[in-house]
């Protein structure tokens, strides 16, 4: 996760002045007009978003830019729910990112969200997240859980085939493992392998 | 970007290597018959995979016969006219065109820029044929260099645009591929970007994965560890939409990519970057 300064390319003691010259300089470059009819368009909006953010932080002036407001009359997570099951998953993460509360049924929300997109690292941080906030909730854990199964049904069948774990077994393995065991036997009294 | 799918010739049986093998010679004849004799140096495995797996959707028996080998001096058993060696044929092209172009855009490489121009006349009609994935590729590698030029931080999101140019490749075999084409092209990308981090860090190229995990020249203990996460992740995934399709041949050489071969490849990567 970067931080303000790095996403405005400022050095950590700019001053004001600075802050707004680069938040300027980027808000004209990434400026969602410059990119209608552009296959870019859905990425330089995430970009602003992200420039606006960082501008809200270092000034801490909340009230000088607005969210994309187009969806934030989403404001509850049932309606986001619905979006989910019809499957309009855009509009869902487009919700959930104007959202400003973000407890452990947004991060959850979050990871179907990107789960449904096939972005499974950011779906397993954002249901670790909420299991983490919210441990009892099963709805949760169920979710997260599942991935851990979908990862380790993976590695099982990959035994299964034949995958060579913990530098597998070889001849020279087990050969060297009876001699160790009859040495031990012999000291102990007894002989394991009586031609040795 | 390529040799990151193959199989793992250890547990694989010798007559489904040999059928394997024979692909990978029909592919190279199969550039050199529609292509010209020059694009054959990009042959590679990842599109072979894509020829085999073209191939196991249908119940037709592989056509396979002795053919004559430049490179080999001798005779090797090729498939023929298979309808998956055609299609992979125009996307080994394609690919290997974008590479020689990024690489000549980022690093202006003098030996991509000689190596180019059979690529791009034959291009010229791959694009005619599919111009689908000809638009989805180009749009995906804009989208991609954005991400670049913006230092997007999150591996998932940069993995999504290669992931789509594979989804549409797929896509076009069979309808019913298009979400395990996805899931490949996310992997491949991940095991790239995992596999360039130090690399890519002491040079300040991007990488994704260098941003997201903070690599400051250093393999933690907690960036090892994300990186086997997000490896392990996505194989999971990719074997889930993987047992969801109707294989009807060549299975056996599949699973072998899939559970073996993959995991091979993310398996060396994550003990290469362990050693440094």
């Amino acid at each position: 996760m970067k931080n303000p300064y790095e996403v405005l390319g400022v050095a950590h003691n700019a001053t004001e002045e600075q802050i707004k010259e680069a938040y300027k300089e980027l808000a004209k470059k990434y400026h969602p007009d410059k990119f209608v009819n552009n296959p870019l368009s859905d990425l330089a909006a995430e970009k602003m978003q992200e420039i606006n953010w960082a501008y809200a932080e270092l000034t801490k002036n909340k009230g000088s830019y607005s969210s994309s407001s187009q969806n934030s009359r989403y404001a509850n997570f049932n309606q986001v729910r619905e979006l989910i099951n019809q499957n309009r998953i855009m509009e869902a993460h487009n919700a959930l990112n104007a959202m400003a509360v973000r407890n452990a049924e947004w991060h959850y929300l979050m990871g179907i969200v990107m789960q449904r997109k096939g972005w499974y690292d950011m779906a397993y941080q954002h249901f670790t997240t909420a299991c983490n906030s919210d441990p009892y909730n099963e709805e949760y854990s169920r979710a997260k859980s599942a991935m851990d199964a979908r990862r380790t049904s993976y590695t099982g069948q990959s035994f299964n085939q034949g995958y060579p774990v913990g530098g597998g077994c070889s001849t020279c393995d087990m050969c060297q493992s009876l001699i160790c065991a009859d040495c031990c036997c012999e000291c102990l009294g007894g002989d394991l392998i009586s031609c040795c | 970007m390529f040799g990151y799918v193959n199989i793992y010739k250890d547990e694989l049986k010798i007559k489904d290597y040999n059928t394997y093998r024979a692909y990978y010679c029909g592919l190279c004849k199969m550039l050199g018959k529609k292509h010209n004799q020059l694009v054959r140096l990009a042959l590679n495995y990842d599109l072979t995979f894509l020829a085999v797996i073209t191939d196991s959707l249908s119940n037709e028996p592989c056509d396979i016969s002795r053919q004559g080998c430049l490179r080999k001096l001798g005779k090797r058993q090729t498939v023929k006219n298979a309808h998956g060696l055609e299609f992979a044929a125009d996307m080994n092209v394609l690919l290997a065109y974008y590479k020689l172009k990024d690489d000549i855009r980022d690093s202006h490489s003098l030996k991509a820029l000689v190596s180019v121009f059979p690529f791009w006349v034959r291009y010229l009609g791959i694009r005619k044929r599919h111009k689908k994935i000809c638009d989805v590729t180009s749009t995906s590698l804009m989208r991609l260099s954005f991400l670049e030029d913006t230092e997007c931080d999150i591996i998932d999101k940069a993995a999504n645009e290669f992931a789509v140019i594979l989804e549409a490749m797929f896509k076009e075999v069979n309808p019913v591929l298009e979400k395990f084409g996805y899931m490949l092209g996310r992997i491949i990308y991940i095991m790239d970007a995992l596999d360039d981090m130090d690399e890519d860090y002491k040079k300040s190229r991007y990488n994704p994965a260098v941003l997201q995990y903070g690599y400051k020249g250093e393999f933690t203990e907690e960036i090892k560890s994300k990186m086997t996460d997000i490896l392990y992740f996505s194989l999971g995934e990719l074997s889930t939409e993987y047992e969801n399709l109707d294989i009807k041949k060549n299975k056996a050489i599949i699973d072998n990519i899939i559970y073996l071969g993959l995991r091979a490849k993310c398996d060396i990567i994550n003990e290469r970057n362990n050693k440094k």
